[in-house]
């Protein structure tokens, strides 16, 4: 038999009936199998696995309505029409055929067009059937595929975008996703120098579209606020890919928080998320921070603005951020959560150390239904716990063996446009950090050479005074003075950095920084100060010399005071807390 | 009413061609075990048996044109179903009788 050929299956217990209907059946082009009782008919039917069925109803060993019962569930989801051969005339015995499956009849005596036109009927039918069940199965298997694919993704992307998985206290989150894939994103990292990073983002839509953006965008937090760059700089970065990567109607609201630790501040952007909050214990909401940005991802590097407000933060403060999703959140009765109730939560609670639970549990009750339509996204960041990490970022790792470069000088030359423009710290960073035995000093040296570089330029090349630092009027004017000269810089303006690394033992070595600056250096002589019975030279005024004094070995000005030298020494018995 | 509707049998020889004569054959010793069958059956006054064999003496018998032994049986079928047995008793004497004269004409047919 062809595989083409459409099979058929009579079951008569009549010898003569089967041989005319056979006859019929060969010249319409059918293949045909004969049982002339119920019993064979299912046998046959298992091993054949005919098309069609013509099904007499009396029948010995087991009558056709059983073999009907049978083959029915025999066939499954696949189609197989039953019709009933029979001379039955009763509307009951006709009923009892369709009860047990029959799909319809061929009355003797057998007709040549009433049968060719049943089959053909049938025929139509089955070949649908057969249709909707192939893509039936194709549907099922590729959403076996899909699921198992998304389950694989979800692994991955929960790898790169560790959200809500950084170990930080003092920073509680609910996120909850609508969807396998989240397009909300929470992230938080230490900065080298202290501080801390924390990104909410929303993207538009939901599941994996949404979610495929937060891989980048994860990937630039953490990666450059682990190097030492800035907020300006990560967003400025984040919105640059982000742009480039995502359909035109896409985007990420944002919010991008800076802690600063040490000014007890925050530094906040944000670019098209509901309002923060800053509650005060005892006073309830102090401040919201609008949305004064456009999402990310909408304009071009030249456009975009990473200008941020800054917000005192006292111990005791907590600090909310919110996803659309939370606002937009709608009860059964269709409204809205709206910001309003956040805020009166917010204030109800005042005097709590914490409103986190509180928020969490009045959108449970808002809600009533496990029903989501957004992503929904709270974040609190509780000032008491983040200011005391003071104690700058912790690389825990042991450094096991003396790897990576070893005896090596790198130096900078940098001109009056980079001067202007140009940030070398990162750079610098990312150099001591590819020295595995330099790791767990990542946050002393980033201090060194931050300190150091700001004194070469500000007090070296621009010759700026920080006696002006020291009331809020001198600050504003100082940094107005600062940009004036840095866009008047001239021409021969340089900051010369050099950093020299040798071994000075099997598991010890110096690294010696040395800034030369343009500027007409200064009497370092004239400003020696006897501290603790020895002679130091104090130089400038401010923290940052004195903080690095404590850091290193030698700190030694040379030159007309142009220079300075600091050797800083590191050994691996060396520990990082103290 | 004929004993066969000569129409039909035209159209089943062209429909069964060199097969025509092994159906009339088949046809003629089917109904030979279903008269055996009407008469054992009517020994043992087993209803069951005689409405089945007479149910399939129905269908074979329009089946080859032999019309009036069809409704004849039809009519057997239904006394057997309702335990008539004096009137099955009559009924297969009638039987008997048009199935002598349709085996005789199809055989003629051949």
């Amino acid at each position: 038999m062809s595989s083409d050929q459409v099979s058929v299956l009579i079951a008569d217990d009549n010898a003569s009936d089967r041989m005319i209907l056979r006859a019929l059946l060969a010249r319409e082009g059918y293949a045909v199998y004969e049982a002339d009782d119920g019993e064979k008919a299912l046998s046959i039917f298992s091993e054949e696995k005919p098309d069609v069925v013509l099904m007499d109803a009396l029948m010995p060993n087991m009558d056709g309505l059983e073999a009907t019962t049978r083959i029915k569930a025999l066939a499954g989801d696949r189609f197989v029409p039953v019709i009933f051969l029979t001379s039955l005339q009763e509307a009951g015995a006709l009923a009892e055929c369709i009860e047990a499956g029959g799909d319809d009849f061929l009355t003797k005596p057998y007709n040549q067009t009433i049968l060719r036109a049943k089959l053909s009927a049938f025929e139509r039918v089955r070949q649908l059937n057969v249709t909707v069940h192939e893509q039936k199965n194709k549907i099922e298997e590729f959403n076996k595929r899909l699921l198992h694919e998304q389950d694989i993704a979800k692994q991955v992307f929960d790898n790169i975008t560790p959200s809500g998985r950084h170990n930080i206290e003092g920073i509680k989150q609910l996120i909850s996703s609508m969807a396998i894939f989240n397009g909300d994103v929470v992230l938080a990292d230490y900065k080298p120098s202290g501080g801390i990073h924390v990104m909410v983002g929303d993207f538009t839509g939901h599941g994996l579209p949404a979610a495929l953006g937060a891989m980048p965008l994860s990937e630039i937090f953490y990666g450059m606020t682990r190097k030492g760059f800035s907020l300006q700089d990560i967003l400025a970065e984040i919105n640059k890919r982000l742009k480039r990567i995502l359909p035109v109607s896409n985007f990420c609201c944002a919010m991008f928080v800076d802690i600063d630790t040490v000014a007890h501040q925050v530094n906040v952007w944000n670019g098209g998320l509901p309002d923060a909050l800053i509650i005060r214990k005892g006073l309830g909401v102090i401040a919201k921070i609008k949305s004064t940005h456009l999402p990310l991802g909408i304009l071009s590097s030249d456009r975009f603005n990473a200008s941020v407000d800054t917000y005192e933060l006292r111990k005791g403060d907590l600090f909310c951020m919110f996803s659309d999703g939370v606002i937009e959140m709608e009860n059964q009765q269709g409204e809205f959560f709206g910001a309003d109730r956040i805020e009166s939560v917010c204030n109800e609670h005042k005097d709590l150390p914490s409103v986190f639970d509180k928020v969490v549990d009045e959108l449970a009750d808002f809600s009533g239904t496990d029903q989501q339509t957004d992503d929904i996204t709270f974040v609190e960041l509780r000032a008491d716990t983040l200011l005391e990490h003071i104690e700058l970022f912790q690389d825990k790792q042991q450094i096991k063996r003396l790897s990576g470069p070893r005896d090596w000088t790198l130096s900078l030359d940098l001109r009056p446009e980079s001067l202007k423009h140009f940030d070398p710290l990162p750079i610098f960073l990312h150099v001591l950090m590819e020295c595995p035995y330099l790791q767990s000093h990542r946050s002393r040296l980033y201090t060194i050479l931050s300190e150091l570089y700001s004194n070469a330029l500000e007090h070296g090349v621009l010759g700026l005074d920080s006696n002006l630092k020291k009331d809020p009027a001198g600050f504003a004017s100082y940094y107005q003075m600062r940009q004036q000269r840095l866009e008047d810089l001239d021409t021969h303006a340089y900051v010369n950095i050099s950093i020299e690394h040798r071994l000075t033992g099997d598991n010890e070595g110096d690294l010696i920084f040395r800034f030369e600056d343009s500027g007409k250096g200064f009497d370092y002589a004239s400003k020696l100060v006897a501290v603790d019975g020895k002679s130091q030279n104090l130089g400038y005024c401010g923290r940052g010399i004195p903080l690095i004094r404590s850091l290193a070995r030698t700190f030694e000005y040379l030159g007309a005071g142009n220079i300075v030298q600091v050797i800083y020494h590191w050994n691996l018995s060396q520990t990082e807390i103290e | 009413m004929a004993s066969l509707n000569t129409d039909m049998l035209a159209e089943l020889k062209d429909i069964m061609e060199d097969d025509f004569a092994i159906l009339v054959d088949t046809f003629v010793s089917d109904t030979d075990k279903r008269i055996d069958v009407f008469e054992s059956s009517m020994d043992m006054a087993d209803a069951d048996a005689l409405r089945k064999a007479a149910h399939g003496l129905k269908g074979s018998s329009s089946n080859i044109g032999a019309e009036r032994l069809s409704k004849l049986s039809a009519d057997l079928e239904v006394a057997a179903k309702e335990m008539a047995f004096h009137i099955a008793i009559d009924l297969i004497e009638d039987v008997k009788q048009e199935y002598h004269l349709v085996r005789a004409a199809l055989l003629e047919l051949k």
